[in-house]
Formats: C-alpha cells, structure tokens, sequence
C-alpha cells in the first residue's frame, strides 16, 4: 500500500511541477517532478504502485495543460512500469549500473511523450528527439542525482 | 478457476499497466468529451485552492493590489493606444465609406497566474478567476504588452488559460501597417508563424502583427509580436513569416481576460 509519506511526496510534486518546475525551464524544457516521484514509487512500492502513481500524476498533469489529456498518463504509466522491469530487479548493482537503466527509462518517457506531442506540428521526429526528448531526459537526470545525493532513501534504498 | 486466480496475481502487474494503458490511450482520442471536461474542471478546482495560497505567500497583499490597480491602468492605457493607433490607420482607409462604427470598449478582468501547465510544446497557465467572476471558455487573455492566450477550461474559481506557445493555439491576425491576413500559430521555441500568407505580400521584418478580429474570441488590434524573418521559399504556396510575440512569457505573472464582446447589433 500508499504509505503516507509517498502520498505526500506525490501530492507535492504535482504542486512542485506547476509551480516552480517552469522557473526551471531552459528553452522549453524542465524538470520532471512528477516522473522523478512516479519512478521512486515504483522502485520502492513495486511495479503496480508505480503505474497507479504514473496513470493519477500523467491524468493530473494533462489537466492542468490545454489538451492532449492522457498523453501523460499514457507515458508515466510506461517509465513506471519500465523502471520496475529494468531497475527493480537490479537494486543491488552499482550506482552507476542503475542510473545507466534510469536514463533508458527517462528517455523512453520522454521520447514517447515528446514524439507523439509533436504529430501535427511543425516539429520534426528528430527534432522532437533531440532538441526536447534528449535534453529533458538529462535535465530530469540531474535532478533525480541532485535529490539522490540529498536523501539518498528517496528513490531506492527501503526494501520493498 | 484456481490457475486464472493464480496467473491474474503472478501478472497482476501485467493487467494493471494494460488497464491504464488501455484509459489513457481512450482519454487521448476523447479529449473534448464532457466527461474529460468534468475530470479537469475538479483537478483545477482541487488543486487551484492550494496553488493559489502558495500564490499568496509569494505576493505581499498591500504591494500587490496597488500594483495591480496599476497594471490594469497601464494595461488599459496601452491597449487605449493600441486602438488608437489601429483607429488612426482606420480612418484613412475607411474615409470613403459610410457606416462605419466604432469598436466598443474592452472590459479588463485583472487576475494573477498562480501555475504553469507548461510540458514541452503544450502550454497553459492557471489563473486565480472562475466561473464566479463571470469567466468564460475561450474568453482572451493580455497583459499590457499584448496577446497572451485563451481561456480553455474554467472551474467555480479557477481557469486555465491556451497560451500563443500551445501546439494547437489558432488566431486570425494581420500585419498592421498593410493590412495582410493570415493565422497565426506556434512555430518552435518562443516564435510563432503568421502562416497562410500568400507569396508576394506586402510583409517586412519589423512589421507589427495584430488580431485581425475576423474571429468572435479575439477583439482587432490586440498586438501579437514583430515580424523577425520573412522568406518566400520556391517550394511553398505561402511566405514563412516568423513572428516574436511581444509578450514576454517567461515573466508572466498578472495578465487581464477580456470580458466577452458584445454582439453586435442588428442593421435598423
């Protein structure tokens, strides 16, 4: 189950993403808070906690944003169940070893979100892919490193 | 029986992610649906409240409401200028004709931004009016430098407003000194294109481009942005006119929705 302290995270970081992750915004692109929360979930809660958590934050996201409800949720629910698949089982390794799984996970979430948002636009494929996937990715990255460095039990580390 | 219970809790991880794959692959081909609507008016109701006490914290009260009556002034000052100018290009073209009628003032709603939906190319922002302060889907934002959006949804106290950078925000525009149509809409990064332009028009770089008021959401004279780069390209119909909107997006932080226009009324 939710423990409370997970509902809290989850219910700040949706707060954080409409509120201080745009301070953050480098030529449209920032920090994924939401995401960051979904994927500790699913590594700590396992991998159905984390697709709840993906689907609820994705849909919550998406209605803050002037349509395309369900791309998000569609996206998170995928990292969340990803990270499970590619990182729960490899808790033990190295540090490195699972940043390396993380930035997949991060950049098929951002790839898949930024691809399909661009259908329709003047936005080419790889445009989308490398002008906002690949640097949203490593902008997310660096915040998930900044927040494992200050609390290193907030992604993985409790036994599930 | 035993072995579908059995299977249903080895995979439930399974089923769980095509459930939620299965609803969110629905919700996006059902966008406009009203139940959809419903969902996103409780989520901005929800989570607007909260949103809009951290708001208050970061502003203090007393500063905040001169400076708002102030913003409103200037905003209504510029926009007085705005149609000034307009009217005074007006005038010569439209000397000859009979008829003419003068635009009606604009009634300003002045409110804070109290969130930023922004997600790459899908651009919103939340603001502190509703429902109860007589706001409306598709209602225009501005602020004194110029167009900002349009309300998308709106919710007993709260609103999301489209902004210029959405993927899918459409508005009929012209450039204001030859009077060349077209719709303006988001390009990439912070610029815009004024698109469907026909090759050969009259558009230079620096030009000002305005709300054309072709359409029932947007008033005319609404400054837009600056032409920064215009090119007849062999391979298209139309010019590619890129456009920086005069609105500074980054820095926004009070903007005014413009209160439905009137309808006009009947010929007697």
């Amino acid at each position: 189950m939710f423990s409370p302290l997970h509902l809290v995270l989850f219910a700040v970081s949706v707060l954080l993403q409409v509120t201080v992750a745009p301070l953050f915004s480098i030529r449209e692109v920032a920090p994924d808070f939401i995401l960051i929360t979904v994927i500790a979930i699913s590594l700590q809660k396992g991998k159905i906690w984390g697709i709840i958590a993906g689907f609820v934050g994705g849909l919550l996201l998406d209605s803050f944003g002037a349509g395309m409800i369900g791309l998000s949720s569609l996206t998170k629910t995928i990292a969340a169940f990803t990270a499970g698949v590619f990182v729960g089982e490899r808790l033990e390794r190295s540090f490195g070893t699972i940043a390396g799984f993380l930035v997949i996970v991060l950049l098929i979430h951002d790839a898949m979100y930024f691809i399909i948002a661009a259908i329709g636009t003047a936005i080419s494929f790889w445009s989308a892919l490398f002008k906002y996937a690949l640097p949203t990715t490593l902008y997310t990255l660096t915040f998930m490193v900044m927040a494992h460095l200050l609390w290193p039990r907030v992604l993985w580390g409790k036994p599930r | 029986m035993n072995r579908l219970n059995e299977w249903f809790i080895k995979r439930g991880d399974i089923v769980t992610l095509l459930i939620a794959l299965v609803f969110s692959i629905t919700l996006l081909f059902s966008n406009h649906g009203v139940q959809m609507q419903t969902v996103s008016v409780w989520t901005l109701e929800g989570y607007g409240f909260i949103l809009e006490k951290i708001s208050g914290i970061r502003h203090l009260k007393a500063v905040s409401g001169e400076n708002e009556w102030l913003r409103q002034k200037n905003a209504e000052l510029m926009l007085e200028n705005s149609r000034l100018k307009e009217a005074l290009q007006e005038n010569q073209r439209l000397r000859e004709m009979l008829g003419f009628k003068s635009s009606s003032q604009l009634d300003l709603i002045p409110t804070k931004v109290i969130g930023k939906g922004s997600n790459g190319f899908i651009n919103s922002i939340i603001l502190a009016v509703g429902e109860t302060d007589s706001i409306q889907k598709n209602m225009a934002v501005v602020t004194a430098q110029g167009l900002v959006g349009k309300i998308f949804n709106v919710s007993e106290d709260h609103a999301t407003a489209q902004l210029l950078f959405d993927r899918n925000f459409r508005v009929s525009a012209m450039i204001q000194r030859s009077r060349v149509n077209g719709i303006v809409k988001w390009h990439e990064g912070n610029q815009v294109i004024l698109a469907e332009v026909p090759k050969r028009s009259d558009v230079q770089v620096g030009d000002t481009v305005i709300t054309s008021g072709l359409s029932s959401i947007f008033p005319a004279g609404l400054e837009i942005g600056a032409v920064t780069d215009c090119r007849d390209d062999q391979q298209n119909m139309f010019m590619t006119i890129l456009v920086r909107p005069a609105v500074d997006f980054a820095k926004l932080e009070e903007v005014f929705v413009i209160k439905r226009l009137p309808l006009p009324s009947p010929p007697s």
